[in-house]
């Protein structure tokens, strides 16, 4: 190496000391986003991926764009007879603020008055982001990755936790499941998430009590003295963190002991009102060509006409009647409907409930809910091994094999419906998703009465791990995880957007049923460089509402904020057709 | 060029995410909490310790023995043997995590866990007993220094703590152990 070579290069590293000043400059100009403090994330997170094609997976934002109806792609019936299998499904849309949104949304949903709404009020502030590869398969791994998309380094809220110092660490509220989610990948360098488990009787009680029960007992030297102690280590990495906990320790007794009666008290009113919602918004609805009319269960003796596979294989029993599963069980009501008197979304009102004071007391920054699928349905029902099949020429009879093997039994929708029939599903998903509009948007309303800057400075991010793909048979849907979908709400939207781009139509060998109609499976987006968006892109987005560090930085931003509003990064929503794409390395033909 | 790759070098430590790097800090489980101030306070405490921190898993860390001596169980009493193996809450807690990183709820959970005990003199006596101590003994530094060895195994801190604790004149017996008690510091592994 050459001598001039080597002082140049020794003299120029000398700068590295200086990046400190040059730090507090970048932040002193303004140009590190100091307004984070106030700002608030909530993950509402619907775990094992349910379909969201009827709801807020936007299949064909305007006219213009192409759509190809899938026949086990529905958002209603279009006519359902008396008897079983005697139903035609549609896809139907509803303009709501110039995008065509899906077939529910022309109806209205519950809301805490005891009145409803029209659900198109929850678009006022709604930003779609479709089109989303996840590129790996699986459940954990892309649930986890909702909250933390870089594997091993901290998440989302971990880092906006270091930013904000709040009072609690992200509330987790892990609902029935306590392993593989997002709330178990939270990781912050200066604070722990509180994790409050689904067997806790009452939320507000639990984070609340230590701080009432210590308030009794006042020893203001000795909490002087571990104070003088922990700053004594405070430039250290754990010094840090227990000194950050100490502080927000301090501000929560002070909260708490001041308004504790009134937290408790409003937390216990909002558990009823969620619930309320939840159950109008499932049990006993009307909608038309959704629940206004009977719906036939599945009745034996029955009589279908023989079918083959494409590949000219017979049909099988599930294959016949998957229609009407719900796992191993096939749904046997006389009307489907009267399966729904019964359902519920456990611990979603005690969720929302604690998300809601949490969010005007300012005990939190940021949220994580796991929301539990469809439960207790009611139904008459058997197993699919206790009906028999047998053929008579082009005639496939089916029975029960003995009378007893009908039970009353409370069904669980699977919201990862490999084993869910359309039917079922389509009753199911769209009754869900019409609870956790109405709450949602209860949980938008009380924020925007409490305050238009908690509402302009909160961020609901409305998900689940992909979207799902139809089976080419009627006995499930699998695992769409090259489309996701990710649905925010804010005061900083300041129009319903939609953006992303999708295929119309895939014919990808890698789908699981190729040409199956348009679900929502990426598309490039040529804002990206030609690639697919991937969800860096969504959490790069995220990172820069809230403010904080994003744990992708090499990945663009698909929104932004800007004054106060979020706007669009990238092109406006393509459907595009599906090309195959020669790698590189190939020979030209 | 060379220049200017070493000044972008410098600057985006900060600009582009200085602490992406995961750390974490290694907590006691809830048994380790458990045994400490059972040890350090007298085992009439169980009932306390038991309600405060071994029903606590999803705070302090530790799982229970997927045996048929620890399945759940309305009923137990404390001197069943390995009683605190079992499941308190939920037979789920056999997956609860090793290690829960420090939080406010920990934190005060403890502080209470150490405010009930030591209401008690007996539990005072009994932890100044196992370092040759009694609530007579003057409190000085020498004093100070042995009881910070019930809780800490670190030099530097039992010396952080016991400067602090004399500097600040505190009184009584009972204070000294609360601060040492209440430290989150003795359960940071």
């Amino acid at each position: 190496m050459k001598r001039r070579y080597f002082l140049a290069m020794a003299g120029a590293s000398l700068l590295y000391p200086f990046r400190g000043i040059l730090e507090n400059t970048y932040r002193s100009l303004g140009l590190s986003n100091d307004q984070s403090s106030s700002k608030k994330y909530i993950l509402i997170n619907v775990i094992e991926a349910p379909a969201r094609w009827m709801f807020d997976t936007i299949l064909k934002p305007t006219n213009a764009h192409g759509f190809v109806q899938g026949k086990l792609i529905p958002t209603h019936f279009k006519k359902t007879g008396s008897a079983p299998f005697d139903f035609e499904y549609d896809y139907g849309f509803h303009e709501v603020n110039g995008y065509q949104f899906p077939y529910m949304w022309q109806f209205d949903i519950p809301t805490a008055d005891g009145k409803t709404t029209p659900l198109s009020n929850l678009a006022e502030n709604m930003f779609i982001v479709r089109g989303c590869d996840m590129v790996l398969d699986g459940h954990e791994i892309n649930n986890r990755r909702l909250e933390a998309p870089s594997i091993g380094s901290h998440s989302i809220s971990g880092l906006h936790d270091a930013n904000t110092s709040p009072l609690f660490g992200c509330l987790s509220l892990e609902g029935a499941r306590e392993a593989g989610t997002a709330a178990q990948a939270y990781s912050s360098p200066s604070t722990n998430r509180t994790i409050i488990k689904d067997s806790t009787e009452n939320y507000i009680e639990y984070l609340l009590r230590p701080f009432i029960e210590r308030a009794s007992v006042n020893s203001t030297i000795v909490d002087k003295a571990i104070s003088e102690a922990l700053t004594s280590n405070k430039d250290s990495h754990i010094g840090k963190k227990l000194n950050s906990n100490e502080q927000s320790k301090k501000r929560a007794a002070n909260i708490i002991n001041q308004h504790h009666q009134v937290i408790t008290r409003e937390y216990n009113d909002n558990v009823k009102k969620y619930q309320d919602l939840i159950n109008r918004s499932i049990q006993r609805t009307n909608i038309l060509g959704l629940t206004d009319k009977r719906v036939p269960g599945l009745k034996f003796p029955l009589e279908l006409k023989k079918k083959f596979h494409q590949s000219g294989k017979a049909f099988e029993k599930v294959d016949y009647l998957g229609a009407y599963k719900e796992i191993d069980y096939l749904v046997l009501a006389d009307d489907v409907r009267t399966m729904f008197d019964t359902a519920e979304i456990k611990g979603l009102a005690k969720q929302m409930a604690l998300a809601e004071v949490s969010l005007k007391y300012d005990l939190t920054s940021s949220i994580n809910i796991n929301v539990d699928c469809l439960r207790n349905m009611k139904t008459k029902t058997t197993k699919l091994e206790h009906i028999s099949m047998t053929h008579e020429g082009d005639v496939v009879h089916f029975k029960l094999k003995s009378s007893d093997v009908v039970e009353n039994l409370g069904l669980r929708h699977n919201a990862d419906s490999h084993k869910c029939g359309s039917l079922t599903s389509l009753l199911c998903d769209t009754l869900f998703w019409r609870a956790m509009a109405s709450c949602t948007y209860e949980l938008t309303r009380s924020l925007k009465v409490a305050s238009t800057e908690l509402w302009n400075n909160s961020l609901i991010h409305l998900t689940t791990e992909f979207e799902r793909e139809p089976g080419d048979i009627d006995k499930g849907s699998h695992h769409g995880f090259t489309g996701h979908t990710s649905t925010f709400l804010s005061g900083a939207v300041k129009k319903t957007e939609v953006i992303g781009n999708i295929y119309t139509l895939s014919h990808d060998p890698t789908d699981v049923s190729p040409g199956c109609g348009t679900w929502g499976k990426a598309a490039d987006v040529k804002s990206l460089g030609n690639r697919k968006m991937v969800y860096g892109n969504i959490s790069s987005s995220i990172s820069n509402f809230l403010g904080c560090e994003t744990p992708l930085p090499h990945e663009k931003k698909v929104f932004k904020l800007k004054n106060g509003k979020i706007t669009s990064l990238i092109e406006a929503p393509e459907n595009k057709e599906f090309m195959e794409k020669n790698l590189k390395t190939e020979k030209a033909v | 060029m060379t220049y200017a790759i070493l000044l972008f070098f410098s600057i985006t430590d900060f600009s582009m995410g200085k602490s992406l790097f995961k750390s974490s800090t290694r907590t006691a489980d809830k048994f380790y909490v458990y045994r400490t101030l059972e040890k350090v306070f007298g085992e009439s405490n169980k009932s306390i310790l038991v309600k405060n921190i071994l029903n606590s898993p999803e705070l302090f860390g530790g799982g229970c023995l997927p045996y048929n001596v620890s399945m759940k169980s309305e009923k137990f009493d404390l001197s069943d043997e390995n009683f605190e193996d079992r499941c308190f809450n939920n037979i789920t807690e056999i997956g609860s995590p090793a290690f829960v990183e420090m939080s406010v709820i920990r934190q005060v959970k403890t502080e209470n866990t150490c405010n009930e005990i030591l209401k008690d003199t007996k539990n005072i006596r009994h932890a100044l007993a196992l370092v040759s101590l009694s609530e007579s003994s003057p409190i000085d530094l020498k004093s100070v220094k042995r009881t910070t060895n019930l809780f800490f195994y670190k030099k530097k801190q039992r010396e952080t703590y016991s400067k602090i604790i004399v500097n600040n004149q505190i009184k009584t017996w009972r204070d000294v152990l609360l601060v040492l008690c209440k430290s989150p510091e003795w359960q940071i592994l």
